[in-house]
């Protein structure tokens, strides 16, 4: 578990972060923002590498700072690409494993079987310099689990990674998290952060401005209406029913297809409740039903331009 | 007929798809005492894998092969002299008290084995941390149970031992060389303490070089600028201190001798010959008159070298960081 507390990280008159307090459990957190909104900072903070300048910042129940302690219990996945060149990827992963404290008993085992479970072994003869970037990426990653970490910070891990990559990836940090090992990416591509978990810590100008299931985030913001989009034959007809509900603030129909009507609330548990009541009493054929907003881009870009 | 499939060799697992399942790690994990081991291990082992390297320690290993020879084929020589009542000093010089170490001196101060220990510390040197630097690799090493303390002495001591071992090796052997051949001249009662100082003086070039290149390449994100600069500092600055010493102090020639050791090249020169307490013959000097060269005045060249070493290992401590902080 990393626990953050009022934490602030400024570089002379630049605030890199500013009073954040978050908890983050075990399982998979994603951190999100954009560029310059503090991710690099708290991955920094979190690792160890700075200290705060305000605040504290705990790991498993340590400060990390500089602390090999701490060091022991945490794998870390920077974003870096062209380095180690000359190296083998099993010759990185063995330097790192040594590094990480493994005795050289069980180092060759425990390399081979990491190597293996990103899927690298028929590689790890090879020099990273010769390296695809998903292989780097996955190589990077076997480096970070090599020791067993009870904490693993990722920085971008699907970047550069195949469909097939991804899903591999994906696999071993939900395998990871179900151990109860405490997992945080970061990440800028959105849909990718959305198949990997729920849990979030939304991020802009050094604040943390949300945190927690992507969809309780999206209910508690009451400022925004949700958007519902339905496809019906009968699309005039059920826009008359749904502004009856008092919760319904427009219904509007779309100028290229009439059978498109886009919907807005303010109370979308409210309406994806009384919703099926409606359709089955007055039999309306619905052929398409999505909420544009029910993802995680919607509700970022709601709380970031606001 | 018997159609049975003979039984799967034990290393082959029950399915054919891999388990690529993660699996916990269960054994131990060991606090090691000497964590710089592993990165000064793993630097020297990115070095063996250069051929430039294995070229330029040939080139360091070249004047000792020829003396090697030289000694080989004079010792028929040696053995006559010595039954004529000549004995060793009839080939390397009657009666001279320092006749081994100046030719230790000869050797590790040669052209060719300080362009060659040079060239290595380059190789070597200019990207151990400039490429970490660079890939933002310190992150990786400092997310690992290391200090920057750790990684700094395991990076400033695969430089150092390298390049040690390369200028010790050939002194070593021929060390070993004038033992076997003048043992029975009193080579060894004559010379109690030539090992001691061919230990240390091989260390000075390694000290210096490490330290400054450690120092330039922690502060840069590429090896060719750190190089560049190291090589401009190498070069003209033994120029500078030759032109300088001989504008200053054009006569006194102690003190002339002293300003021109003033540079990283003048300055490794020095101690050496301190080290080995030699003065300069004339054909040390390649001069053809009787000119000799004394040993420098060794405080002052002693601070610089303390100076260089100390220099480049606090440059390099102060600007080792995981994140490079820029300050708004």
């Amino acid at each position: 578990m990393i626990v953050l507390e009022r934490a602030s990280r400024w570089y002379g008159q630049v605030l890199g972060l500013n009073d954040v307090s978050c908890t983050i459990p075990a399982g998979i957190t994603a951190l999100l923002g954009e560029n310059g909104a503090g991710k690099s900072t708290m991955i920094k903070v979190m690792t160890g590498q700075l200290k705060p300048s305000a605040g504290r910042v705990l790991v498993q129940g340590e400060l990390p700072f500089a602390n090999p302690r701490v060091f022991r219990k945490l794998g870390y996945c920077p974003e870096i690409e062209n380095n180690y060149d000359q190296m083998t990827g099993q010759e990185f992963v063995t330097l790192m494993a040594h590094l990480a404290g493994l005795p050289s008993s069980t180092l060759k085992a425990r390399v081979a079987e990491s190597i293996e479970t990103v899927g690298m072994t028929s590689a790890a003869g090879r020099k990273i310099g010769g390296y695809s970037k998903g292989m780097r990426q996955r190589i990077k990653v076997a480096q970070g689990i090599v020791h067993d970490p009870d904490v693993l910070v990722l920085d971008e891990p699907l970047n550069g990674l195949d469909p097939l990559g991804r899903r591999d990836i994906s696999t071993l940090l939900h395998d990871l998290a179900g151990r109860g090992k405490c997992i945080v990416i970061s990440s800028h591509i959105l849909y990718e952060v959305e198949q990997l978990t729920r849990n979030m810590l939304l991020m802009a100008k050094g604040r943390l401005m949300a945190q927690g299931d992507i969809y309780q985030i999206r209910n508690l913001i009451d400022s925004h209406p949700h958007h519902i989009t339905i496809t019906t034959d009968q699309a005039r007809s059920l826009a008359k029913h749904l502004l009856d509900l008092p919760y319904i603030l427009s219904a509007k129909f779309n100028a290229q297809d009439s059978r498109l009507l886009e919907v807005e609330t303010h109370a979308p548990d409210q309406f994806y409740a009384q919703f099926p009541n409606i359709v089955l009493e007055h039999g309306y054929n619905i052929t398409h039903f999505d909420s544009p907003d029910n993802n995680l881009e919607a509700v970022f870009k709601y709380l970031v331009s606001g | 007929m018997n159609y049975d499939l003979p039984p799967p060799p034990a290393s082959v697992g029950v399915s054919n798809v891999a388990d690529l399942q993660y699996r916990n790690y269960e054994g131990p994990l060991i606090s090691r005492t000497m964590r710089w081991w592993i990165i000064a291990k793993s630097g020297m082992q990115n070095t063996m894998k250069k051929p430039a390297f294995w070229v330029c320690v040939a080139f360091c290993l070249l004047p000792y092969l020829i003396h090697f020879a030289i000694y080989y084929f004079t010792q028929g020589l040696t053995q006559q002299a010595a039954a004529a009542g000549v004995g060793a000093a009839g080939v390397l010089g009657a009666g001279d008290p320092e006749r081994y170490g100046q030719l230790v001196y000869t050797c590790l101060c040669s052209d060719t084995n300080l362009l060659s220990i040079f060239i290595i510390a380059l190789l070597i040197g200019t990207g151990s941390i400039a490429a970490d630097n660079r890939a933002n690799a310190l992150m990786v090493y400092l997310s690992k149970p290391i200090t920057k303390g750790d990684y700094l002495l395991g990076k400033w001591m695969g430089i150092f031992l390298t390049l040690w071992i390369v200028a010790l090796l050939p002194c070593l052997l021929l060390f070993l060389l004038l033992m076997v051949v003048y043992t029975t001249d009193g080579f060894l009662r004559e010379n109690p303490t030539l090992i001691l100082r061919i230990l240390a003086a091989s260390v000075v070039p390694a000290l210096i070089h490490t330290s400054l290149l450690i120092g330039l390449s922690a502060w840069s994100k590429s090896p060719r600028l750190v190089g560049s600069i190291y090589a401009g500092i190498y070069f003209v600055g033994a120029i500078l201190a030759r032109i300088l010493g001989n504008s200053l102090y054009g006569n006194d020639p102690d003190m002339n001798n002293t300003v021109q050791h003033f540079s990283v090249s003048g300055v490794i020169e020095g101690m050496i010959q301190y080290i080995l307490h030699i003065t300069l013959s004339p054909a040390l000097l390649q001069k053809r008159d009787d000119t000799t060269l004394a040993m420098p005045i060794v405080a002052p060249l002693a601070i610089a070298a303390v100076v260089l070493i100390i220099g480049g290992i606090v440059a390099a401590r102060t600007k080792i960081n995981a994140v490079e902080v820029i300050r708004g």
